[in-house]
């Protein structure tokens, strides 16, 4: 690798580090660690929620998969990612601010323990965020250790260590404020960096009629807006990705740290464009990079998720190389700080919680969870062996289904119970588990394209409004301030 | 019933619509399901909004309408051919130009739908 490319990660790295040194001087308190002390603009907030979103799995796995099946991913995926940040801000914005306010409100377990008056529906809230962040977490540190592997030529495990132990670094000390302007920092890197891409690569393909004759002529799927996915598959992608948004934890909390109400206002636009913007780089790199290869001047490539990385290793100048493989680095590290201070909060302060328990020193043993979190998830990531991208679709589903009627339906509709909470979170949990698995050892139970998490969270939301009705004695009495959150 | 109720059986209605697609692999029960669901998350959140101006039920429903003819365009279009035809606009063939053109911009103006809704309520508090 060119030693421009390394001279450009490393600054990035350092950077990053800098930023956790900076953010572990202003850590006092647990609220600093898991709120950043409701203290975020809307600038910050909402690009920090869209690199928090757009992961490894969406630039990486997600060119990968443009490169092999066309726009078939984009069509589902990136599409719905935007109309997510818009129906959450409708859903949610205002609903989880206003809960935010009612006192000391850092996690979701909070939120639901005053919106159900349940320590039962605080712990698998808690059970679920923290399987699921393990989950997800896993899939970062895989694209972490293709792209350390690429960069500095060592091992893909020895590459995740080295880049999770700075992740490391600035989330124990800084928590979620290091984590939300490194966020910053490296959402501003992708999307700049995409943009830049995208024009470069359709001039490297020969411009956008060239390339899409170039596919077309290949196979007409190629150049059709749902690639050689099934349309099922693309169907599944909208309605989970788009109307799921709203269950990611590390994406909703985000709401509970901004200053004032005033600041939602332009947050859902400026993620949505930041993500659009952002999909470029997928767009551009996966559809040259095939053309490419159809014309025969595209290597050989062992696995799908090499085509980013050999596209700007072979086709672009370093100092380019350097920024993209940054902007990738970026949206690995941008999710996975997000995921391990969620992870730790779900650790420290909601199971504990749930059981009755009141952690003393909270702040410490945050910081000893996201430890924790990261060596567990890595081990994690080291046994699965399936693609980074459809581990980043299991992660998305889980929370989906665990999260969305418990928290999002749970806010907005007066007749929701405890009960109903908590079954639909078993469900989401069981029915995402035993699908992803039974499909993993040959038991076919859903038709093929039939995404596994979307199935889990239309049958999730289904049992948690039929429970809810059959149970409407256990509904709690709600406060005044608790009905106006809830009113939005 | 009250207004939440309603927009709770409703949701519940189209998104077993949508299971069932899911598990008779039909994409267009999925598909044209959700789309009233995107109606009914937006109406859900401008709920407070609407009951004080019952003429705001239209942000929803163009929403939901939009989305609808849209895809139902590439729906015909693309039913002989994935492609819609061999001519190419801007580049792109049809049915990708009306999928990066058309559908995709029109998830971005809802977010800026949303920041036109929220100046335009009343109970906005510094």
């Amino acid at each position: 690798m060119s030693g421009i490319i390394i001279s450009i990660v490393i600054v990035y790295l350092l950077i990053c580090i800098l930023i956790g040194i900076w953010a572990t001087g202003k850590t006092k308190t647990t609220s600093d660690f898991l709120i950043a002390g409701k203290n975020l603009g809307m600038f910050v907030m909402a690009v920090a929620a869209f690199s928090s979103i757009q992961s490894g799995f969406g630039m990486l796995g997600g060119t990968g998969l443009t490169f092999s099946g066309g726009m078939g991913f984009v069509a589902g995926v990136g599409i719905a990612a935007p109309l997510g940040f818009a129906l959450t801000w409708f859903l949610v914005g205002k609903r989880m601010w206003k809960v935010g306010e009612l006192g000391e409100v850092y996690t979701l377990g909070d939120v639901v323990e005053k919106r159900y008056n349940s320590k039962a529906v605080r712990g698998w809230l808690g059970v679920a965020i923290t399987l699921g962040v393990i989950g997800y977490l896993g899939t970062q540190v895989q694209a972490m250790g293709i792209i350390m592997h690429t960069v500095f030529g060592v091992s893909p495990k020895v590459g995740a260590i080295i880049g999770l132990a700075i992740l490391g670094f600035y989330c124990v000390g800084g928590g979620i404020i290091a984590g939300v302007y490194t966020d910053l920092f490296q959402g501003v890197i992708m999307v700049g960096v995409s943009v830049i891409i995208f024009f470069m690569a359709l001039h490297i393909g020969g411009g956008v009629q060239t390339i899409t004759e170039t596919l077309h002529n290949a196979d007409p799927l190629l150049a059709s807006p749902f690639g050689t996915y099934s349309i099922l598959s693309i169907a599944c992608w909208v309605f989970l990705f788009s109307l799921g948004a709203a269950g990611q934890p590390h994406f909703i909390t985000k709401f509970l740290m901004i200053k004032n109400q005033k600041e939602l206002k332009w947050g859902a636009f400026t993620a949505g464009f930041a993500y659009t913007l952002s999909t470029l780089l997928v767009i551009g790199i996966g559809l040259t990079a095939r053309s490419l290869y159809v014309k025969g001047n595209f290597p050989e490539l062992a696995s799908p998720d090499e085509a980013l990385t050999v596209f700007i290793t072979e086709f672009t100048s370093p100092v380019i190389g350097g920024l993209v493989i940054a902007g990738l680095l970026a949206a690995i590290m941008s999710t996975g700080s997000s995921f391990v201070t969620l992870g730790a909060s779900g650790l420290t302060r909601d199971i504990p919680r749930a059981f009755g328990i009141k952690i003393k020193n909270e702040l410490f043993w945050n910081r000893m969870a996201v430890l924790g979190l990261l060596v567990i998830s890595t081990l994690f990531s080291f046994y699965m062996d399936t693609l980074v991208a459809l581990l980043g679709v299991f992660g998305w589903g889980t929370f989906a289904s665990a999260v969305f009627p418990a928290v999002v339906l749970g806010l907005v509709w007066e007749k929701a119970t405890k009960y109903g909470a908590i079954s639909s979170i078993i469900i989401g949990l069981v029915l995402n588990f035993a699908l992803e698995l039974s499909g993993k050892y040959g038991l076919v139970i859903l038709p093929p394209g039939v995404i596994v998490g979307a199935v889990a969270f239309a049958f999730s939301i289904i049992t948690f409004i039929a429970v809810s009705l059959i149970t409407q004695k256990s509904t709690v009495e709600l406060d005044e301030k608790m009905l106006d959150a809830m009113e939005g | 019933m009250s207004y939440s109720d309603k927009l709770i059986y409703s949701l519940l209605f189209f998104v077993s619509l949508s299971l069932i697609g899911m598990l008779t692999a039909s994409w267009r029960l999925i598909l044209y399901s959700y789309l009233f669901v995107i109606g009914l998350a937006i109406l859900t959140g401008i709920l407070k909004s609407v009951k004080e101006n019952p003429r705001k039920i239209w942000i929803p429903i163009t929403v939901s309408i939009a989305y609808f003819m849209l895809y139902g365009w590439l729906d015909i279009m693309t039913i002989d051919s994935p492609t819609g035809g061999s001519s190419f606009i801007f580049g792109l063939t049809p049915s990708l130009a009306l999928y990066v053109l058309c559908i995709w911009p029109l998830a971005n103006l809802i977010c800026l739908l949303y920041a036109w809704t929220f100046t335009n309520e009343k109970s906005i508090t510094d």
